[in-house]
């Protein structure tokens, strides 16, 4: 694993949206389509994969939380555009998030290069409204 | 989602434990359609009801609520064949890099899986080998940063994620080609809180030699 080369970012994300249905959400932001759970560009690869660690009671923790979101979306930027790229891709993602107020944090070696260093929790989100799903 | 409306919440389908499902089988001689499962599953617990055993006994320890069993010999969701071609894959990417002992835990070891369910992969390895390979998963972790927390995380646990150690395109690969919705690799650390069975180890590579003979 070359450190130069090591863009990828597991981003957390937390929100109620169905599966499928974000999946085609993310596709869209990029203009693109998915096959399963995964979206293949020329900037990067996305997988959104429902994290295994979710609690719904720990995911409120401001600190660590994010760690036990709904969602975890593995991002592998392509490592010959440079880490300009990896820093669009990643902020692109954060930004929809954000928009639709979702929380999410990025979890990588260029979280300063992020905006808001790549960690959001939308003021007043409702942590409690989708409390049955696991 | 301020002023949004809220989705409706799906409907939950209560995963039945194993021992539930061969009791109600016994009874009723059928639960297929209750659980969702497979001709494939049916079978299995046919045999595991009527019998015929599956496996040596590898661990009679229980987590996260899961039954005391044993583990079966094949996957649930796959046939032999088809098991010595997903041990193959594996055995030859790079996950082998990180470590041999690899082996298929959760529901589809110890055969009360879903259709749906996903496919554990553990690669256990040595605390020593776990921290190395931790470093170096993680050598973008900064005091504070959220690389960091995940790393932490990691220690915690004893399991250190697919996508840290490179081998999404492998878990892609294998759903791909195997149908399941997801794989998960990961590497798990000896004596660590997911370090427990049933298990059922990886079919041996066979070298090139061995085929020809």
């Amino acid at each position: 694993m070359n450190e130069e080369l090591d863009y990828y970012c597991g981003l957390y994300l937390d929100c109620s949206r169905e599966e499928g249905l974000l999946v085609s959400d993310v596709a869209r932001l990029f203009n693109s389509e998915c096959e399963r759970n995964y979206i293949h560009l020329n900037e990067c690869d996305i997988s959104i994969l429902e994290n295994d660690d979710f609690d719904e009671q720990k995911r409120t923790n401001p600190e660590d939380g994010f760690l036990f979101y709904r969602y975890k979306l593995e991002v592998e930027p392509n490592a010959e555009l440079g880490e300009e790229n990896a820093i669009a891709v990643v902020s692109k993602l954060l930004k929809f998030f954000w928009s639709q107020d979702y929380p999410a944090t990025a979890a990588c070696g260029y979280e300063d290069a992020l905006p808001n260093k790549g960690k959001l929790i939308p003021e007043n989100y409702n942590w409690g409204e989708y409390y049955i799903w696991k | 989602m301020t002023g949004a409306k809220l989705p409706s919440i799906p409907e939950i389908k209560v995963e039945r434990p194993f021992e539930y499902q061969t009791e109600k089988y016994k009874r009723e001689g059928n639960i297929g359609e209750e659980v969702g499962a497979t001709a494939l599953d049916l079978l299995l617990l046919k045999r595991a009801v009527f019998g015929k055993p599956t496996a040596a006994p590898q661990s009679l320890k229980t987590i996260g609520g899961l039954p005391k069993t044993v583990a079966l010999e094949i996957p649930q969701g796959l046939i032999e064949a088809r098991f010595a071609k997903f041990s193959q894959i594996i055995r030859e990417s790079k996950a082998s890099q990180y470590g041999t002992d690899i082996r298929i835990h959760g529901s589809r070891a110890v055969g009360d899986a879903k259709a749906t369910s996903d496919i554990y992969v553990a690669i256990r390895v040595s605390p020593e080998k776990f921290n190395q390979i931790l470093k170096e998963a993680f050598k973008r972790a900064k005091p504070g940063n959220a690389v960091e927390r995940t790393m932490l995380r990691a220690i915690e646990t004893g399991k250190i994620q697919r996508g840290e150690i490179k081998l999404s395109k492998l878990g892609e690969g294998l759903e791909n080609e195997f149908g399941f919705k997801k794989v998960d690799i990961s590497v798990i650390r000896e004596g660590s809180l997911l370090d427990q069975g049933p298990w059922i180890p990886l079919k041996k590579q066979v070298l090139n030699y061995e085929r020809r003979t």
